[in-house]
């Protein structure tokens, strides 16, 4: 480690914040730059240091974000420091998965960059980390801050405790803090048991307690509680913009060649909201994201476009991650129609409640958002009442046409082995996967995580979920004196589930998932060709439908009248006479699914719009009210 | 546009039997179609090859493109 860089990367300041490993270094910090900007408007100067960039300088892009983006239930992240932390054996102990952890680090090929490290590379790295860890913490000692702290998410606790407790070591006189999601409700109490040299945990939001703090710490208060307990902000518009300088200043500093050091990698985090207005009404069983802080709260439009206007200009960058839970419902009506003319160019990814409507995704597409993650999780709509997320199976069906009709890039999970769930459920989805290879492919399939502030785990019983307890590699990763339970977000437990528990049934399922990414990623390869099944307009009586979705015996090319047109791309409930319906299912371009027939083509945004349009109309069926002029883009 | 049903049906035929055929006409349907004797107006024309890159067939294209 370059100790002059190190210096010159720490001014002088009233407290340091610290981004430790193995966040990622492929975004700024908003959580440490937000506590910045508050902690700045109340007159103290608090630097955010990239220890997660410092870090990745040595090990290179691709090892790291392997660890980075890891399997969670390994625990990597935290795997690289435990020894260094607690004084566990190298990568934790008693686990005898180890192993497989570290040489399937050396062969992933899911990492953003290439992998050149052998296991016996990690494991010297992992051996190495204790010095990077003194020099680290020597120059945070050098720079001579009173205060200095961590903000630990996902796998970044032992990283924190061990540069805390290594400057403590150097410096007992300074005040060391820990704050973020790991950090939230009884999980504070919980990294108290760590043992850590650690002063004072922030639990929750802590954009009014942590200025608090450093006022108290100014005027010689010491706080004589352990835990600082936020509370959630209520007024979005109240808090201030992040100035994100640091990162861009640090990444060049660290990682100039790397992946990420232009801007195709990279996003700049915005957050519009706090907290789920679906789940106020109806928590999903499985989603424990939102923390304690379900309460739904969003910023005003004019304070986002004002905010996005900013950032763009001041960092000379347009990609944008929204880390909003899920996007406030108005900004369909306030925002999203002024965003893309106010502040044009940006390239921003959004998280959405999965009924949207064609207009409405192309709305985003015009305001902007170029990707999306809808909450989808299941194809069957039994499994999704079970879930209470509050769609069907065709509002599912219909977002991924849309998404791929107006070109928005979509990523989404399919998950399986939920508390009472049936077999049937998933031989359905499976059964229809061919027949969707032109929609965009799902990540996983992911077994369900019983995760912390989960209706699964705080209402366990009511879903017939029991002997809930924390994910086997915690423990091999925290020490004996951990209260584990309280440390720990992922949990496992016992339940009846009909796709847990049958192997074959799961095996087949990730298959028929696997083939559909692989028509996707063999689009990229010299003998293949993306999967498409959409229509083009001839004219107002004849229309070409393109099938190149590869399923077996299926003709490509037909020519399609008007009404069969319709009944590929419209959808409607199942009625007696439906001779082209009929059709139309017969030959695979639509699907019977909860009594409706459920088109699977796509088309230009305009053709699809006149389609529903006119479908509707005749129907006297109304569409959602949303502003038509939205889809008045694309060919017609 | 009027296009008699069977030439449709004989065209719609020839392409899922030939790939070169359908690699061709992906390219440029009105091209194909006029060629069969179909009569598309400059308009037609250009909006059916519109319709192509708006449902993104042109990295497809792009990708039939390298085999011929």
């Amino acid at each position: 480690m370059d100790s002059e860089l190190l210096a010159k990367l720490l001014p002088p300041g009233d407290a340091l914040l610290i981004v430790p490993p193995f966040g990622g270094v492929d975004r700024p910090s908003l959580a440490t730059h937000l506590l910045q900007a508050c902690a700045e408007r109340a007159g103290f100067r608090t630097p955010v240091f990239y220890a997660n960039m410092a870090l990745a300088s040595l090990m290179g892009d691709g090892e790291y974000a392997a660890v980075c983006f890891g399997a969670t239930s390994a625990l990597l992240g935290e795997r690289f420091f435990s020894s260094w932390a607690y004084g566990l054996p190298p990568f934790g102990r008693d686990d005898p998965t180890i192993e497989t952890s570290i040489t399937d680090l050396s062969s992933n090929t899911d990492s953003p960059g290439k992998v050149t490290l052998s296991p016996e590379g990690f494991r010297q790295f992992e051996r190495s980390i204790g010095g990077w860890i003194e020099e680290v913490a020597a120059a945070i000692v050098a720079a001579g801050y009173r205060i200095v702290g961590c903000s630990t998410t996902f796998e970044q606790t032992a990283a924190s405790i061990a540069i805390l407790n290594a400057v403590k070591s150097l410096s007992p006189g300074t005040i060391t803090i820990l704050g973020g999601a790991n950090c939230e409700g009884e999980m504070a109490e919980g990294i108290l048991t760590l043992g850590a040299k650690v002063d004072y945990v922030f639990s929750g939001e802590s954009e009014q307690t942590f200025p608090q703090f450093l006022r108290d710490i100014a005027a010689g208060n010491r706080p004589s509680a352990k835990i600082i307990a936020g509370s959630p902000c209520r007024d979005m518009d109240s808090l201030p913009l992040p100035d994100y300088s640091e990162y861009f200043t640090q990444r060049d500093k660290f990682i100039p060649g790397s992946l990420y050091a232009t801007g195709d990698q990279l996003w700049m985090p915005y957050e519009g909201s706090r907290g789920c207005w679906w789940g106020e009404k109806h928590h999903c069983t499985f989603c424990g994201i939102n923390g304690e802080g379900m309460q739904f709260r969003q910023r005003s439009p004019d304070r986002v476009i004002a905010d996005l206007r900013t950032l763009s200009e001041r960092h000379g960058f347009r990609r944008i991650c929204m880390t909003d839970n899920i996007m406030p419902y108005t900004y369909f009506r306030t925002l999203i129609p002024r965003l893309g003319e106010e502040v044009p160019g940006l390239h921003i990814f959004y998280e959405q409640k999965a009924n949207l409507t064609l207009a409405q995704v192309a709305a985003l597409k015009k305001a902007g958002i170029a990707a999306i993650q809808p909450g989808i999780e299941a194809l069957s709509t039994g499994l999704l009442q079970l879930i209470d997320k509050g769609v069907k199976a065709r509002q599912n069906i219909a977002v991924l046409r849309y998404a791929r009709a107006v070109g928005v890039d979509m990523s989404w999970n399919l998950l399986y082995a939920f508390p009472g769930d049936r077999e049937e459920w998933y031989r359905e989805t499976i059964s229809m996967i061919p027949y969707l290879r032109h929609l965009a492919a799902p990540s996983g399939p992911c077994h369900l995580s019983v995760d912390r502030f989960s209706p699964y785990f705080f209402a366990s019983a009511k879903y017939g979920v029991e002997n809930v307890r924390p994910m086997i590699s915690y423990y091999s990763v925290l020490p004996d004196h951990a209260d584990v339970h309280k440390v720990a977000y992922h949990f496992f437990a016992d339940y009846q589930s009909g796709s847990a528990k049958n192997a074959a049934l799961v095996k087949e399922f990730e298959q028929a998932v696997q083939d559909w990414s692989k028509a996707w990623e063999s689009a990229d390869g010299e003998d293949a060709t993306i999967p498409c099944l959409a229509i083009v307009k001839m004219s107002n009586e004849q229309y070409i439908l393109i099938d190149k979705r590869g399923i077996e015996d299926q003709l490509e090319i037909r020519f399609l009248d008007r009404e069969q047109a319709s009944a590929a791309l419209v959808s409607y409930p199942l009625r007696m006479e439906d001779a082209t319906g009929q059709w139309a299912r017969a030959n695979h371009l639509a699907l019977s699914l909860d009594g409706w027939h459920v088109p699977l083509a796509t088309a230009s945004p305009a053709i699809l719009a006149e389609f529903e349009e006119s479908a509707h109309s005749q129907a006297h069926i109304p569409l959602p009210v949303v502003d038509r002029s939205f889809v008045r883009i694309g060919a017609a | 546009m009027a296009v008699r049903r069977p030439l449709l049906k004989k065209l719609e035929q020839s392409l899922n039997e030939d790939s070169k055929a359908l690699s061709a006409f992906l390219k440029n349907p009105a091209k194909i179609l006029k060629r069969e004797g179909i009569d598309l107006s400059v308009e037609q024309a250009a909006s059916i090859q519109s319709q192509m890159d708006a449902i993104r067939l042109g990295k497809l294209l792009k990708l039939l493109g390298r085999f011929e």
